[in-house]
């Protein structure tokens, strides 16, 4: 008899919820339309009719922020001291931050989201995570704040890399585009000159791997690979594809995906990576295990030669190991493709904030990037401020910088918008740790992927 | 008369006490349903969406169930499950059971002992599994550096690097991390046998292997049931201790069930996906613990 109620009673539920959900789904889809279409009406006036004011309100504002600079050092100080800076000039405004892993935040916004009022003002985005919080519906269009004054200010690329669908969906602090920091001192001790093939690359690792001491055992190698299944990993390895010119995915005119990973030759491009580590032998030991940290203090603690990163790893060197000071350069990533978006990093506002809110948010942010004359947030970090008077920063004249200079100036990848993102980087990484490990040979890896890929875009398209 | 009223004046004090009784158990279930049946129900909803929990919601009927039969994804990921379970379990059980004879002997010195290997329960996984990952790692840890002083390797090996070592290693660390529970539980089996039957035993001229045999581990199955199905459900749902040493790779190699739910869920985004994963999971430990409770019932 119990089972029986129990059955009727569970199947009953079961039954309200497949139809509350298909309602649900029905009136949500509808909601999202209207959203997506206000947000194209309201860019399409912003080009007739004048921004919102960004003047400071003189009643109490509070402005919360989940910052992921915050907790990394060491610049994340300089987070809470330009908010302190900031509360100093508008005592009225209390600026509260929230230390929180960039990886953390899509799933705290999608578990606050039923609760709106609870919602941060600014949350951290980089360019790489900005469309699949913009898929949230989250993010204020800062075209209906900004004038064209205010993003004059930027550097070159450097909106277009924020904007998605023609929404300004998050404001610069910094960019930070891939290249390869290497050792000058170690290439001018054996002649060798900046890669621009991968070929070139190769042979510059091999030539940098060796016995320093003489003990039989190889202690230094060419290239700091970071080859640990993480974002890190995975990040490093689409730029690699992308600088061989593979796409990976591609946006249909119908506005559908397209799997790019059976493209001709992208299986010998895939080996190559693979060859770098279980045939050349040129990067450390156990390379699943080396995360961008360890590979970073690999760099500093001069057991590798190359890296490909971005611009930060320069401040994890200097700061580990202040010798290496002048022996520092950065070249392109080789290759014949850009390898590399920009990498704009920043905070995107939130549109469920109030007018007023927002409006100091905005201030804020101008503040964040204009109030320091030494920049110490770029400079102690190793990033590259986002606005053309920052670019103009002693600390990023030198040799060290004038890679991702130079990346900058050929131009890098427009911001892919792919709200699917970390799935296709999780495809990737499961690929080159599969064969970096043993467990499948290049083929198989490359099959699995593409049908990953497959799988995952069905879910997108 | 007097008896009908009587009647119904004491169905009416049952009812009351009834009633009392529902409201002392209504805390407890209102808590039950909040925390357990509504995110169970929940997570059913989701996962017949293609979802990012906020404004997407795409109705998938039954694809990721059928998904997680066709593709080798999700089945190949529950039997890596099963195996690590069967292994990390037997090892438990192998070195419990070892351990617990011993220390179920006289000898000098055996709270000392005692306290010694009981020391793994007591950290947590995640200390542990850091120690174990500094210990193999391939450019630094101190495994490499101690089988080439004694000449077993020549060169460096990255056991959670390699496809072949990474998972044997994650079962060595889990058995190593969680003996304790089943030799305790042993041994606290072994001090409720009588001495009587073991003095009987050696009358009638059973060896030590017979009166393990005949009577130690009789007198233990109740016990060492009850610590099978805990240290079997344990283990199937492991995830701190895998996830800090090998975060499920290289490759698939330690891909367990787990891992590959919450990296679909919180790194891919894929919500709907997830929770039907993990409905089939749930309904695969629904099965296995009406096994165990069919084993138990043919016991008692």
């Amino acid at each position: 008899m119990l089972k029986r109620f129990l059955a009727i009673v569970l199947s009953g539920m079961m039954m309200v919820s497949m139809l509350t959900g298909c309602a649900g789904t029905a009136q949500k889809e509808d909601t999202t339309k209207d959203t997506a279409t206000d947000a194209i009406t309201d860019a399409a006036s912003d080009t007739t009719e004048s921004v919102k004011t960004t003047e400071v309100p003189e009643g109490p504002v509070t402005v919360t922020v989940f910052c992921a600079y915050a907790s990394e050092d060491p610049h994340g100080q300089y987070v809470y001291k330009y908010a302190e800076n900031y509360m100093a000039q508008h005592p009225n405004v209390k600026i509260e931050i929230t230390a929180i892993s960039s990886n953390d935040i899509y799933t705290k916004l999608a578990a606050m989201a039923t609760s709106p009022d609870d919602l941060p003002t600014l949350f951290f985005t980089s360019a790489d995570q900005a469309p699949t919080l913009y898929d949230l519906g989250m993010t204020e269009d800062l075209n209906n704040w900004l004038d064209n004054a205010d993003k004059a200010d930027f550097a070159n690329g450097v909106v277009e890399a924020c904007t998605l669908d023609n929404t300004m969906a998050f404001y610069p602090i910094d960019v930070q585009p891939s290249a390869i920091i290497y050792r000058q001192d170690w290439f001018d001790g054996k002649n060798l000159k900046a890669p621009t093939t991968w070929e070139e690359f190769l042979n510059c690792a091999k030539a940098l791997t060796e016995d320093t001491n003489k003990d039989g055992e190889v202690d230094r190698w060419g290239f700091s690979m970071v080859g640990s299944n993480n974002s890190s990993g995975q990040s490093r390895f689409m730029s690699y594809l992308w600088s061989n010119g593979y796409d990976l995915i591609s946006e249909q005119a119908d506005g559908t995906w397209k799997n790019g990973l059976d493209e001709d030759g992208f299986l010998k491009a895939f080996s190559f990576w693979r060859d770098l580590n279980n045939v050349h032998h040129v990067v450390p030991n156990g390379i699943t295990e080396v995360d961008y940290a360890t590979a970073a203090n690999y760099f500093a603690m001069e057991y590798t030669g190359m890296m490909l990163s971005g611009s930060n790893a320069i401040g994890v060197a200097y700061a580990n190991n202040p010798n290496l000071k002048g022996k520092i350069g950065s070249f392109r990533i080789p290759g014949d493709a850009p390898g590399t978006m920009l990498n704009t990093e920043g905070y995107a506002i939130c549109n469920k904030a109030s007018d007023e809110e927002k409006a100091v948010a905005i201030d804020y942010l101008k503040f964040f990037i204009s109030n320091d004359k030494d920049q110490m947030f770029w400079q102690s970090s190793g990033k590259i401020p986002s606005t053309l008077e920052g670019q103009k920063a002693a600390y990023i004249s030198g040799p060290d910088y004038a890679g991702y200079l130079d990346t900058i100036a050929k131009g890098c990848r427009p911001t892919v918008n792919f709200a699917g993102m970390a799935g296709l980087k999780t495809i990737l990484g499961d690929g080159y740790s599969s064969v970096f490990s043993g467990e499948k040979t290049n083929e198989e890896a490359v099959k699995k992927m593409e049908a990953d890929l497959d799988t995952l875009l069905e879910d997108y398209n | 008369m007097r008896t009908e009223i009587g009647t119904k004046v004491s169905r009416g004090k049952v009812k009351n006490k009834e009633r009392a009784g529902y409201w002392f158990i209504f805390p407890a279930a209102l808590a039950m349903f909040g925390l357990i049946i509504y995110p169970m129900f929940y997570g059913l909803y989701l996962s017949f969406y293609n979802t990012n929990l906020v404004n997407k919601w795409k109705f998938v009927g039954m694809k990721y169930y059928i998904q997680a039969i066709v593709k080798p994804e999700f089945y190949s990921s529950v039997l890596l499950t099963f195996g690590f379970m069967l292994l990390v379990v037997a090892g438990h059980f192998l070195f419990g059971i070892l351990l617990a004879s011993f220390l179920n002997k006289e000898f000098a010195g055996r709270t000392v002992f005692r306290v010694i290997f009981m020391l793994p329960w007591l950290f947590p996984e995640s200390v542990i599994a850091l120690l174990f990952t500094w210990i193999m790692n391939p450019m630094y840890g101190v495994l490499n550096s101690i089988l080439k002083d004694i000449g077993i390797i020549s060169e460096n090996i990255s056991w959670l690097g390699s496809a072949k070592f990474a998972f044997p290693a994650v079962v060595f660390a889990c058995i190593w991390k969680g003996y304790p529970l089943v030799m305790t539980m042993v041994l606290s089996g072994m001090q409720s046998i009588s001495q009587d039957h073991y003095e009987a035993a050696e009358i009638d001229g059973a060896n030590k292997w017979k009166q393990f045999l005949n009577i130690t581990l009789p007198g233990l199955r109740p016990v060492l049931v009850t610590t099978l199905i805990l240290d079997s459900v344990w283990w199937f749902k492991q995830y701190t201790l895998v996830y800090t040493m090998t975060n499920g790779g290289p490759g698939n190699a330690t891909n367990l069930i787990s891992l590959n739910i919450y990296g679909t869920a919180f790194n891919d985004l894929q919500f709907g996906k997830a929770a039907a994963w993990g409905i089939i999971v749930f309904v695969i430990c629904y099965v296995i613990s009406r096994i165990y409770r069919m084993v138990l019932k043919d016991e008692e």
